[in-house]
């Protein structure tokens, strides 16, 4: 089992109505796809191909979960 | 040194001294984007007595401005922003050097007129120009304060400092679906935010302080208070430039509100501003091909979509990533 606490922002926010939420997944490793699916599964196709995803407050290129972690889904901001 | 009483408050912080004070003095910085960031981050700049203060912005000072930017009153109404600008700096601080760009960042001006100044500040309002500074100032070996706002939300880093990860490291992909503030709005206190922030890394940098935001991420969120921190790592993007040809003779339909600016550089431009759209479908050709334009991309394909489906248009090209990343063939 591993915890995964999800925090969202900017439009990811406004997506799933939800500063964070944490949610039990019954895996014993977490791959970025599995993630990926939750959430579409949970709020539709939502997660664009420029949202940043960081696991423990790190951006990072891919992964892979073995215990409990945050992860966090920032899209770029433009305003001015 | 000049100016010692002005200063004073600032030179009692040993933090800065004397010696932190003629470091500021001698300091240019380029402010890009004159609005609801760049109106504060010059403001604090010259009251802080940085000795060479660049402003560039294209627009003119307009009422939706006023409720976010700070060195405009009703009297600026129409006028150019970055001689507005000057001008209420000048009324603050006499003794500092102002330098004026009233132009649209390019991939053409940027590299000449970024060469000129220590610092860039971003204040920009839209994707296209952040990935334009970065790509100048990493060409130029030069740091840049990012600061950029969705609605309540406000991101600041600090971009290629002393050789430290770049906006393609954070944002690699730029596919311009992102929302500016004119179409996700926007509230002044949230651009006060981010712009006291960017100031703030603005004279760490010069002073040479520790604890630069290089590499991290600053997420501030002002309605539930919390503020976040994401490390960034340096990697190898290579820069890409994927603007949008259109040949210059090309039909425009400008889908934007009127008070939008940069007007379209075309000959052939036909504004009906989205609220209007439906009712006004009998100007449009059918028989030959029209560019759909907005201010970031996302209103025209709207646009495209919405003629297509229930109007029968099937001549229609949306210019993705809007008005900032359009040029001629």
């Amino acid at each position: 089992m591993i915890r995964i606490t999800f925090k969202y922002f900017g439009v990811v926010q406004e997506a799933t109505q939800k500063e964070e939420e944490q949610v039990v997944f019954s895996e014993s490793v977490l791959s970025e796809s599995v993630v990926k699916n939750w959430i579409e599964s949970q709020y539709g196709n939502i997660l664009t191909e420029n949202i940043r995803i960081a696991v423990n407050q790190n951006f990072v290129a891919d992964f892979n979960i073995t215990e409990n972690a945050e992860i966090a889904f920032l899209p770029p901001f433009a305003g001015g | 040194m000049k100016n010692l009483e002005r200063y004073s408050r600032q030179i009692l912080l040993p933090e800065i001294r004397e010696q932190g004070q003629q470091m500021i003095g001698e300091a240019s910085v380029l402010i890009v984007g004159v609005g609801g960031l760049g109106t504060l981050v010059a403001q604090y700049l010259a009251m802080a007595g940085v000795g060479k203060i660049g402003l560039m912005d294209f627009d003119r000072v307009s009422k939706s401005n006023l409720n976010r930017q700070v060195l405009y009153t009703e009297k600026d109404l129409g006028v150019v922003k970055v001689e507005a600008a000057k001008m209420r700096l000048m009324e603050i601080n006499t003794s500092l050097n102002y330098q004026t760009f009233n132009e649209i960042l390019s991939t053409e001006n940027a590299k000449d007129i970024f060469s000129k100044f220590d610092l860039i500040i971003d204040g920009t309002d839209n994707i296209i120009s952040k990935y334009i500074i970065n790509d100048a100032c990493n060409a130029l070996n030069k740091p840049w304060v990012y600061g950029s706002i969705y609605r309540f939300e406000g991101q600041v880093s600090v971009f290629n400092y002393d050789n430290g990860p770049t906006y393609r490291c954070l944002y690699p992909e730029n596919d311009n679906q992102v929302l500016s503030c004119e179409e996700a709005g926007v509230v002044g206190v949230v651009s006060a935010t981010v712009a006291i922030q960017q100031a703030t890394e603005a004279l760490k940098i010069i002073l040479k302080k520790e604890n630069i935001l290089s590499g991290k991420l600053l997420v501030t969120n002002v309605l539930s208070h919390k503020t976040a921190f994401f490390g960034i790592q340096k990697s190898n993007i290579e820069t890409k430039t994927n603007k949008f040809q259109i040949p210059a003779d090309a039909l425009i339909l400008d889908v934007r509100n009127e008070s939008e600016t940069p007007e379209p550089d075309f000959e052939n431009v036909l504004k009906i501003p989205m609220n209007i759209l439906e009712e006004n479908t009998g100007g449009i050709p059918k028989n030959k091909t029209v560019y759909v334009l907005c201010q970031s991309g996302i209103r025209s394909a709207k646009a495209v979509e919405i003629l297509k489906n229930n109007f029968g248009f099937e001549n229609l090209i949306n210019v993705a990533g809007g008005i900032f990343n359009l040029t001629k063939i």
